[in-house]
């Protein structure tokens, strides 16, 4: 699911060690620090912002609310994070982490090449996202050495969630279903669809979410879409909702359709979901027209279109058309060898 | 001036550098204060990444992703066609194949993702003008409907503000109140909210807002800034948790004074540089003059977005030309050594003999339940 980038995150994100306590962190960076030593990288430098702190939350605890930020992994010692904003504002930002070392993003390529020293390779992760200019900048910095991706090997150590990250999920499920029950509820008074999502994005906050994003339809049986504008306020039927809302740090999503009288393509989306749930298991290749995207401490951590790995969590969605309008059904689901165990599902 | 108008003003200045065809790119990040030129030439907040392409003859096509956008992208922008794709540089390359572009221009390509960027440096080539100054130096004044979007949002603003005083309260986390900020800003419209709000009893600056309990004695300031229709307006607010004491009023109070007389210089023809000077005057004759820099400010107001941040930081070295329908707040926002860092600011637009206050009520020093 994709969302309109926020320019600026609100809600409560400062680490809490009793959620994600320090041992939760440090299998993580003994893991990405043998990926680098397998590259022959000396630094990493992990990139993320508001938009997307998947890789730079994995790490740190750290989200981007204000802006870009980088981590920067040394093989040995201490980490350091570059935040966006003013040496002034560091102090808030140093709450976000358990990362001790928090300074301007200011001058990156400096700082990055500084922190990597001379004849030391840099490694990266996440920076397919980093703005050109800043990544012409380091790149030139580190010229002739090349920059060493890690996103192949990390984004899939990422992708397998842990007891306690699975935990947070669950929650974040419970969030999912305050907000799509509201959702549906303003619908059924009649409501237009941006009231509707506003309600889901207010019932998921009043539930303890940390953050809550809902889009709906323009037409009926429209796909959602960013509800950006005070004229997106229609009453539609059927009307179709996708909705993400986010438990420390990790994400819940779902797709769901709210209609006065479900037609037969309810029916098929349900039962298309239902076969692909009975499916799913580690390995498995959905069949066409069933979305399952892996999410946790992004909404989309991709690949999309491959095999279901074991350990990772999905937002399956199914959706049947009939006379131009699309009718969706959706579930998450934490994926094992022998099977999956559904942490959400659409409501019957 | 209308968008009409607007593209008018880039189709002169590209035929003035010899431009065939300038293609604007977006990040899809639409901020209060980074530029974003196709967002801003288009008039349209993308999802994800997409291009405004525009030709010397006035052609003008819009290219989205991701495809299921479309329906968005065509009710928002009817009049302009409409590439719907997935794949941004695949659609690019081919408009381009479908007819040569000449000398190509650029906006935005730096700020694309590196992923994306790459592949459209190999279609644009290497001898692609990069246009970001130009475009941003002639399409500085606001639309008039952008105009009427940031009397709206500043409106919000105002409503979002007494809000706050309402519901703020010892004991509640400065998120917890950010966020009941921004639900009821999008609930009387906004459809995003630039809200840096932090409190203490003695702050040093203003920072996004933390999971810290409100605590009496604490004073929260608060740059609140909905955007409507995409278009922000800021002001900016202080409210002591419990009742002001008298050095807090004295002291904001001064604040403003300095803020009005920065806002009195405003007029076509004077510089950014004449209205941050006159806040620095005031200062100073009160006996400030160390604070009328950093680290104890960062800048007396700046430009609303999205789009173009014009005029700028409003700052004594910004010798930027102020013309009619800009619009921008000004701010003086600092630390002072009584009180900690507070914040006050008002929205302007430039008119043909001074200015328009956006805002209807100013900034004076409010309080919270304590």
């Amino acid at each position: 699911m994709q969302i309109l980038e926020s320019t600026l995150l609100t809600g409560p994100y400062d680490w809490d060690e009793h959620v994600l306590p320090r041992s939760e962190y440090e299998p993580r960076i003994e893991r990405v620090r043998a990926a680098m030593a397998q590259a022959g990288a000396t630094m990493l430098a992990v990139f993320g912002h508001p938009g997307n702190s998947g890789a730079l939350a994995y790490l740190t605890n750290f989200t981007a609310k204000v802006g870009p930020a980088m981590a920067l992994v040394p093989r040995e010692g201490p980490l350091r994070i570059l935040a966006s904003g003013t040496p002034k504002m560091m102090d808030t930002a140093k709450l976000l982490t358990w990362v001790e070392d928090v300074r301007p993003l200011g001058n990156a390529t400096k700082t990055v090449t500084e922190f990597v020293g001379d004849g030391n390779t840099l490694a990266t992760w996440g920076f397919g996202a980093l703005p050109q200019g800043l990544y012409g900048g380091i790149a030139k910095a580190m010229a002739p050495r090349a920059l060493v991706s890690l996103d192949q090997v990390m984004d899939p150590v990422r992708r397998r969630k842990s007891p306690r990250e699975l935990e947070l999920i669950r929650g974040a499920a419970r969030f999912l279903t305050a907000a799509t029950d509201a959702f549906a509820a303003s619908v059924r008074a009649g409501k237009g669809v941006r009231s509707a999502g506003l309600a889901a994005e207010r019932a998921a906050i009043a539930a303890g979410a940390q953050d809550a994003r809902a889009m709906a339809s323009l037409s009926p049986g429209g796909v959602p879409l960013p509800l950006d504008e005070v004229s997106d306020e229609r009453v539609l039927d059927p009307a179709n909702a996708g909705i993400a809302v986010q438990n420390y740090g990790y994400w819940a999503s779902g797709t769901v359709t709210v209609a006065h009288q479900p037609g037969p393509a309810r029916v098929r989306a349900r039962d298309a979901l239902a076969a692909a749930l009975a499916a799913a298991r580690a390995g498995a290749q959905l069949p066409d027209g069933i979305a399952a995207n892996a999410i946790g401490l992004s909404l989309e951590e991709g690949p999309s279109g491959a095999p279901l790995e074991a350990g990772a969590v999905y937002a399956v969605t199914s959706r049947a058309t009939e006379g131009g309008e699309t009718t969706y059904a959706s579930a998450l689901v934490a994926v094992t060898d022998k099977g999956c165990d559904v942490l959400w599902q659409e409501p019957a | 001036m209308n968008r009409a108008e607007r593209i008018e003003r880039v189709l002169r200045r590209m035929a003035a550098e010899r431009i065939d065809t300038l293609i604007a790119l977006s990040n899809a990040k639409h901020h209060l204060a980074r530029i974003n030129l196709a967002a801003h030439l288009m008039g349209y907040r993308a999802l994800a990444e997409s291009a405004f392409v525009l030709r010397a003859d006035g052609t003008q096509r819009l290219i989205i992703t991701p495809a299921y956008d479309a329906e968005r992208a065509s009710l928002r922008q009817p009049e302009v066609p409409l590439t719907a794709s997935d794949d941004l540089a695949a659609a690019l390359a081919e408009l381009l194949r479908q007819r040569a572009p000449g000398r190509i221009a650029t906006t935005g390509l730096g700020a694309m993702p590196h992923n994306l960027a790459v592949r459209l440096l190999d279609i644009v080539g290497k001898d692609a003008v990069p246009f970001d100054d130009a475009v941003n130096e002639v399409t500085a004044p606001k639309t008039d409907e952008e105009l009427e979007n940031a009397r709206k949002a500043v409106a919000i603003a105002e409503q979002a503000h007494e809000h706050m005083l309402a519901v703020g309260r010892a004991g509640m986390r400065e998120c917890d109140l950010a966020v009941e900020m921004n639900l009821y800003a999008k609930e009387l419209g906004a459809n995003d909210n630039f809200l840096m709000l932090s409190a203490g009893p003695h702050q040093l600056g203003v920072g996004a807002s933390s999971n810290r309990p409100l605590a009496r004695g604490d004073v929260i300031i608060a740059e609140s800034t909905p955007a409507y229709d995409g278009q922000f307006g800021q002001i900016c607010r202080s409210a002591s948790v419990g009742p002001a004491s008298n050095v807090l009023v004295d002291k904001y109070a001064l604040l403003v004074r300095a803020m009005t007389a920065g806002i009195e210089k405003i007029r076509p023809g004077a510089t950014v540089s004449d209205v941050a000077g006159a806040i620095d005057v005031v200062m100073t004759e009160a006996g400030y003059e160390k604070y009328n820099h950093p680290p104890y400010l960062n800048r007396r107001g700046h430009g609303m977005g999205t789009g173009s941040i014009a005029p700028g930081d409003i700052d004594v070295e910004n010798h930027t030309v102020l013309e009619e329908d800009m619009a921008f707040v000004v701010h003086p926002n600092q630390y002072l050594p009584e009180t900690g860092y507070l914040l006050c600011g008002e929205p302007v637009r430039v008119t043909a003999t001074g200015y328009e206050a956006l805002s209807k009520k100013w900034a004076e020093m409010d309080s919270v339940k304590g």
